[in-house]
């Protein structure tokens, strides 16, 4: 049968195709859990992935309603799908109160608290907080902020991808803060 | 700006992303991919971070239901693909969900020590073999040795036919013409 040009095709057409690939659909869950990290920490796994779920439907929704606004040439429609998951999770997100814990700028190394009337650097206390750390994060964290590495060099080296030295950096960084915090290390 | 100069400064804002993902900071998020907008290079950091994390959970996610399982249904077998030879460990887990008949409580606290145990097993699993090999384990008397010996063989058999398995479905490599008989 001769394909029907007799109508143009409907704006949603590239949404619908998207949004039946699975691919961009988990791209969409990715996008949407992050929003979920902090604020459903102490909920049981199902329930945060209960509520990704919801998240990406209501994008689902919403995409396809506004099809019409979608405009290729200003991007992918997998960024444009991310968009509204992202939006819907922080909705979602919103209702679920912010666990206390990390607040403030990204520490650095030289930027962790002192103990007492310490100066900020000191060589031993340093040393005696990274002892904390596992040997993979003690070398990612020596090669970050000693050797000056990036974090696409020190995955290169250590076999790991550029995002996974990043989420294992920032783990790091987080467990010498709060070692430094509450004093528990002291040369 | 220099590659190395631009991933530094990627560098920075994915550190202050993770910050903010950790924190609960959903503004701090938002100015973030706001900047993404009109920085595909910061679009794409931020999109592979996403994902690290999403598969972070699905990993924790699978840990959490093995471990469920270990302790709820100690009797289910949670088939893992198969890698590299035949440790101690698997062959006492074997003998812990299937354990043969006569097996007595010592010998099973015997087998319960050595499903830590990550060794591989020894190139020789005649009984006499395995018996003067097992010595560094502690004691155990030659019955717990012959139900080691026999769980060893039948699971190297196993991951030996498994592997031979996994060649033969390898796709073969289409032959040059001139080659073909």
């Amino acid at each position: 049968m001769p394909p029907d040009i007799s109508s143009p095709p409907a704006a949603a057409d590239p949404i619908r195709a998207a949004l039946a690939d699975p691919a961009v659909l988990a791209r969409m869950a990715a996008a949407a859990g992050v929003y979920f990290h902090n604020r459903m920490a102490h909920r049981p796994a199902t329930e945060r992935a209960e509520q990704v779920k919801v998240a990406v439907n209501n994008a689902a929704v919403l995409a396809l309603d506004r099809a019409g606004r979608y405009d290729p040439a200003a991007g992918d429609v997998v960024d444009w799908l991310a968009g509204f998951a992202r939006n819907a999770a922080r909705d979602i997100a919103r209702t679920y109160h912010r666990r206390a814990g990390r607040a403030g700028p990204c520490p650095n190394l030289d930027e962790l608290p002192s103990a007492g009337d310490r100066p900020p650097v000191d060589a031993e206390w340093v040393a005696a907080l990274l002892a904390r750390l596992s040997p993979l994060a003690r070398d990612i964290v020596r090669s970050k902020h000693v050797d000056g590495q990036t974090h696409e060099e020190i995955g290169r080296r250590v076999g790991l991808s550029t995002a996974a030295v990043r989420t294992r950096l920032s783990r790091a960084m987080e467990t010498l803060r709060a070692a430094a915090a509450d004093g528990e290390v002291r040369p | 700006m220099t590659h190395r100069d631009n991933q530094l400064r990627l560098d920075g804002l994915a550190m202050h992303y993770l910050w903010a993902v950790e924190a609960g900071d959903l503004d701090a998020m938002d100015a973030l991919w706001a900047q993404a907008a009109t920085d595909p290079d910061l679009s794409n950091a931020l999109t592979e971070i996403d994902a690290e994390l999403a598969a972070e959970d699905d990993r924790s996610a699978a840990a959490a239901v093995v471990g469920l399982l270990a302790e709820h249904l100690p009797s289910a077998e949670v088939v893992r693909p198969a890698a590299g030879p035949v440790t101690v460990a698997e062959v006492a887990d074997h003998l812990r969900r299937h354990p043969p008949r006569g097996l007595t409580a010592d010998e099973l606290a015997v087998n319960d020590r050595l499903r830590a145990a990550a060794d591989p097993l020894p190139d020789d699993l005649g009984l006499p073999g395995v018996v003067s090999w097992g010595r560094r384990y502690g004691p155990a008397p030659e019955a717990y040795w012959k139900a080691f010996r026999d769980a060893a063989v039948l699971l190297t058999l196993r991951r030996e036919s498994a592997d031979s398995y996994q060649m033969a479905a390898r796709p073969a490599r289409p032959r040059p013409k001139g080659d073909r008989p």
